[in-house]
């Protein structure tokens, strides 16, 4: 049987195991017998306990929002270049990508068809009537991908990057075709 | 990464940084710079963190920048001694919470707050994040890069001299 009246050493050793209860029953049962016969060692481990209860119980500290406030400050100074990158974040999600495609086919084939009539002497109007339904067509499927995603495809930078451009370019073609003819005519 | 997703990390980290380093130096406005700083270097860091292990990641951050602060301490102390004014060497060494503080915290609680931040690295944050974030001994080792025995026996250490402290505030 062990002495435990000259324990402390061997208490002072254990006493993180025992506040974790990490001891084995053997082993607690002979740290709690020393401890209740040994004042020394009994008020150390009170003590151990008092000091880690109170550490535990400190409390949970909330971050002033002031220093929040200083880092959103600095890290997102102005909304707009963040607006601008998730723009094209969205723009490029997969469910947009057709009709990006389309619109892009759209004004390439538009595009085409005006630097075309530079070198003509005249338009033929089916060509601008097919130009015109082509439009309309990617106009309304576009319409129709932003409508089922939720996402906000009508941006002004769609509008004024991509749309307006290609409605341009058609009104021009027809000015173009109205025109023309009596020109070349003359 | 989106303003948005930054800020939800902001608002999902910020207490857990701003506490450990508020325990670890036992200072507000230590404490608050040290938390802009290591948000901010999230910010910086954003595209490259994963966020499965962006808790750790910023626990890391946190304690290192601690430790630089503890270090300007320490060199700030030196000069001062070297220029011979003894109390200004003392009023350095005892930082002293802000009285609104003071007054708020209970004595003894005080003064295991003030014992802890004396504690040395890397066991003050051992102490810490299992004690007062009640982190478990897996994520604090993966979190400060220790082995599991390590981890437990840096805990034992560290409370064993947070006593020390306590029993007897003048020693080091």
């Amino acid at each position: 049987m062990t002495d435990i009246s000259h324990d402390c050493g061997w208490l002072r050793k254990h006493i993180e195991a025992f506040l974790d209860d990490e001891l084995s029953n053997d082993a607690k049962e002979r740290f709690e017998n020393h401890a209740a016969t040994c004042r020394t060692c009994r008020a150390e481990v009170e003590q151990a306990q008092r000091i880690l209860t109170q550490l535990r119980q400190l409390p949970a500290l909330e971050c002033p929002d002031d220093v929040v406030e200083r880092v959103r400050e600095t890290a997102l100074p102005d909304d707009g270049p963040n607006r601008i990158r998730e723009w094209f974040a969205r723009a490029w999600a997969p469910s947009l990508r057709p009709a990006l495609a389309t619109i892009t086919v759209a004004a390439i084939v538009l595009t085409s068809i005006w630097v075309g009539r530079v070198n003509r002497t005249t338009i033929d109007p089916e060509e601008v009537a097919e130009a015109q339904a082509a439009l309309k067509w990617t106009l309304a499927y576009v319409g129709e991908v932003s409508e089922r995603s939720g996402k906000a495809v009508r941006d002004e930078a769609i509008r004024n990057g991509l749309i307006r451009p290609v409605q341009r370019a058609l009104e021009s073609i027809h000015q173009g075709s109205d025109v023309e003819p009596e020109t070349n005519g003359g | 990464m989106t303003g948005k997703r930054f800020e939800r990390w902001v608002g999902d980290h910020k207490d857990r940084v701003y506490n450990l380093a508020y325990y670890s130096l036992a200072h507000r406005e230590e404490a608050e710079d040290v938390t802009q700083e290591v948000l901010l270097r999230m910010w910086k860091y954003r595209d490259d963190i994963n966020e499965d292990t962006l808790g750790a990641w910023l626990a890391r951050v946190t304690r290192n920048a601690c430790i630089d602060v503890v270090r300007r301490r320490k060199a700030y102390s030196s000069r001062i001694v070297v220029n011979g004014d003894a109390e200004q060497f003392v009023n350095a060494r005892s930082r002293e919470p802000a009285p609104d503080e003071m007054a708020m915290a209970w004595e003894f609680g005080s003064k295991v707050e003030r014992a802890l931040a004396t504690v040395q690295e890397p066991y003050r944050s051992v102490v810490i994040l299992r004690e007062i974030q009640d982190m478990k001994y897996e994520q604090i080792g993966e979190t400060l890069e220790l082995p599991l025995n390590t981890v437990k026996s840096y805990l034992h250490r560290g409370r064993r001299m947070l006593r020390e402290r306590l029993n007897d505030p003048g020693g080091k």
